[in-house]
């Protein structure tokens, strides 16, 4: 598998969303605005990016 | 991957590095993951969400239990004739339930069409993997099922999308499951919402310091500028992007309403 520009830019854009989202989400915990418990992704998004972006 | 395989996603981040890849957008999760009916099983889920029409399939009600279902997806996959591929995550921890064997034995055996893929960051909520596996790699359990088992740097998400994408086509081709361990790293605690009241955490600060000299963004982010496939102006751009989303799904999930009680049972049973 080699991967085009637009693949590789595909991956980069993936990780920072999920590391933005991931970010939003442990937020809005502290902040009572999340249900429940928050198991951060931080530091460990790139097997579930890789594995699903294509 | 097709847009009608299945993901089921392991606990870190609930899923949404997986749901984010997969096309699912974020905001109906963030809605869920809130109560809102908005969300995307009616606010009734939180982290048990499922989103049918691309094929994510999220956390069930206990660690493990992803294992058997995804089983169930193989079989389907594989008598329907579509060629469809499920994609099963799980992390370290999770390797240690009694339902991994079965569901490997049952895979391997009947050739199914599913990738394993093992999220192994080192940390079973506070108890290092070398404190509860006997051997360093977790792919080696491949072997005995007859199965291919790969380890990979889970911090580099080139060599993820790599290995998965060889692993889906051998699945896709009728040759069976493999599994991928991808040893990657967990930058902050545990959970959130269950502070370390009772200092279970054995990293120090300077670990995790140390640990971020590994961030898989900054890594590919740097990759990616030094082949000039990135520029400073795109990352920007890119940036300004993903805040304005981010906005929005904060505004969509603040205006939604939680859900009305009487709809509890209707999602109990199958109509």
């Amino acid at each position: 598998m080699r991967l085009k520009k637009e693949q590789k830019l595909t991956l980069y854009r993936n990780l920072v969303r999920t590391r933005a989202f991931d970010q939003l989400f442990s937020r809005r915990l502290g902040l009572g605005k999340l249900l429940g418990f928050w198991h951060p992704a931080e530091g460990g998004e790139a097997p579930g990016v890789g594995a699903c972006s294509f | 991957m097709n847009d009608d395989d299945f993901v089921f996603p392991a606990v870190r981040g609930h899923g949404l590095p997986h749901l984010i890849s997969k096309g699912v957008d974020p905001k109906y999760y963030l809605a869920e993951h809130c109560g809102k009916s908005t969300g995307s099983c009616g606010g009734v889920s939180t982290y048990h969400n499922i989103d049918t029409e691309h094929g994510f399939f999220g956390l069930a009600g206990t660690l493990g239990t992803g294992f058997p279902i995804s089983v169930g997806y193989g079989m389907t996959s594989k008598w329907n004739g579509k060629q469809q591929v499920v994609v099963s995550c799980f992390g370290d921890g999770t390797s240690n339930r009694g339902t991994l064997h079965e569901s490997f034995l049952m895979a391997a055996n009947w050739k199914l069409p599913i990738v394993w893929v093992c999220e192994n960051n080192q940390l079973s909520m506070y108890v290092p993997v070398k404190d509860h596996h006997p051997v360093e790699n977790i792919a080696d359990l491949a072997f005995g099922y007859g199965m291919p088992g790969e380890v990979v740097d889970g911090q580099d998400v080139v060599a993820v999308a790599k290995a998965v994408d060889k692993a889906v086509a051998r699945a896709r081709a009728g040759e069976g499951p493999s599994l991928i361990e991808c040893k990657t790293e967990r930058f902050v605690t545990h959970s959130i919402g269950l502070p370390d009241r009772i200092d279970l955490e054995d990293r120090t600060k300077d670990d995790y310091v140390e640990l971020k000299k590994r961030d898989p963004v900054v890594l590919f982010q740097e990759k990616l500028l030094k082949e000039g496939v990135l520029t400073q102006k795109e990352m920007e751009r890119i940036d300004q992007e993903i805040a304005v989303e981010i906005d929005a799904a904060e505004a969509f999930a603040d205006a939604g309403s939680p859900p009305d009680p009487s709809v509890l049972d209707d999602y109990l049973y199958a109509k």
